[in-house]
């Protein structure tokens, strides 16, 4: 009896509207050779790790937070739960320049600290495009 | 019931109605191990289409077996001109991270807007560029050879501090760096022997040309660090500079200054003394630049 006055009770609390919203998750891809999952919504934040194309992350909601004119998502990739730029993000997994030219990318031997650095440099890129007004 | 039908049995037997195969005579005509003759059946086949789906069932095999090979082989394919320079350049600004130090933190100059502006009033649309600041003054400023409508720049934060230089100048030194690339001196001093067969070219079944790779990596620091530009080359982007500032007077002049104050620099400042080897000379650009004084009769 006690534990079927629990399920309902569970249920009804599932089922609240003041019950806690879960958040939608969302899956994306990294889109650039190596990058950062960064600690706070920061090109200069602290790397919690460092992730290759093609990696799936889970975006979590759907707030987006700028920082120095570069907007940040929320992710969780693994067991890590940190902020990626929206610009390297895509909804469809992108074609990657290691999975196009495998052995050529294994031949050139990167270390983990390379892996690193490479991740950097688009985090220290300042870029544009000109356009046709 | 059953008796009439054996009578009419025997009755029928008698009068040689039956076949003889049912009576158990065939025996003797039909062997039981009959061996197939294909020939005599071809034209059977034929009409049930036997041999077409043969045929098709090998064309199949066979595409699906060149392609898995098709697929094999290009696993061992190297990056086509399209996309190699790029990654080359930043594969080089990552073995040189330590040395250039452009893993620093820096405040928001405003560059990504000035420069597609600079670009844009100069009517080159359609460029992607990127730019790098370094936190070091043995790089003052480059560009790196990158894939087609893109650009790759270096620049040093301590020059740009040092000469307080505004976002027009700073504009107008990428440009020039642009102008080098455009005239492909920079490619056309890295390519070494192989080069064009490597770019594009396929490894299956040889061993990596990683030999190769590293000569290209040492004549990017040879260039970058040690021997720079020819006169040949600094004249030819001075010219060109010259060309395409002259009908604004705003640019040509920011320009002249510009070049003024880095000749300055370098003749003041112990640091930026390798600058002269890097792009000889901003004294000789600037009378390059200079109107020819007409004479006056």
């Amino acid at each position: 009896m006690g534990r079927v006055v629990m399920s309902l009770l569970l249920i009804l609390s599932s089922s609240s509207p003041f019950a806690a919203k879960k958040t939608p998750e969302k899956v994306m891809y990294f889109s650039k050779l190596f990058g950062h999952i960064h600690k706070g919504p920061s090109r200069y934040s602290q790397s919690l790790s460092t992730i290759g194309c093609g990696h799936p992350t889970k975006v979590i909601g759907n707030t987006e937070i700028s920082s120095s004119g570069v907007s940040f998502l929320k992710v969780k990739v693994g067991p890590y739960i940190g902020f990626i730029s929206k610009t390297y993000l895509r909804s469809k997994r992108p074609e990657c320049f290691a999975d196009e030219f495998p052995r050529f990318f294994d031949n050139l031997n990167l270390s983990l600290t390379e892996m690193y650095y490479w991740g950097k440099l688009y985090d220290q890129y300042i870029t544009g495009r000109s356009r046709v007004k | 019931m059953r008796g009439m039908a054996i009578m009419m049995l025997i009755t029928l037997m008698m009068d040689g109605v039956l076949p003889t195969h049912v009576l158990g005579k065939s025996k003797e005509l039909v062997p039981v191990s009959e061996t197939i003759e294909f020939d005599k059946i071809k034209k059977v086949l034929r009409k049930d289409r036997l041999g077409t789906e043969v045929a098709k069932k090998k064309a199949v095999r066979s595409v699906k077996k060149k392609k898995r090979k098709e697929k094999k082989i290009g696993r061992y394919d190297i990056p086509s001109v399209e996309s190699f320079w790029s990654f080359f350049s930043e594969y080089w600004l990552i073995k040189n991270a330590t040395v250039l130090k452009w893993d620093f933190k820096k405040p928001d100059y405003g560059l990504e807007s000035s420069f597609r502006e600079f670009l844009e009033t100069m009517g080159i649309y359609e460029v992607r560029f990127k730019i790098l600041l370094v936190n070091s003054p043995d790089v003052t400023h480059f560009a790196l050879p990158s894939n087609p409508n893109e650009y790759i720049f270096l620049l040093s934060v301590p020059f740009i501090r040092t000469l307080d230089l505004s976002k027009l100048e700073i504009s107008l030194l990428l440009f020039e760096d642009y102008l080098r690339i455009q005239n492909g001196f920079f490619k056309d001093y890295v390519s070494v022997a192989g080069m064009n067969e490597f770019i594009g070219g396929n490894f299956y079944q040889k061993s990596f040309n990683s030999k190769l790779m590293n000569t290209v990596s040492s004549r990017y620091d040879d260039l970058i660090f040690d021997k720079g530009f020819s006169f040949k080359q600094q004249f030819k982007v001075t010219e060109n500079m010259n060309q395409m500032l002259r009908s604004s007077s705003k640019l040509w002049n920011s320009y002249y200054l510009m070049i003024g104050k880095i000749d300055n620099l370098v003749k003041t400042n112990i640091l930026y003394q390798k600058y002269l080897k890097i792009y000889p000379s901003p004294e000789l650009q600037l009378s390059w630049l200079r109107p020819e004084k007409k004479k006056v009769l």
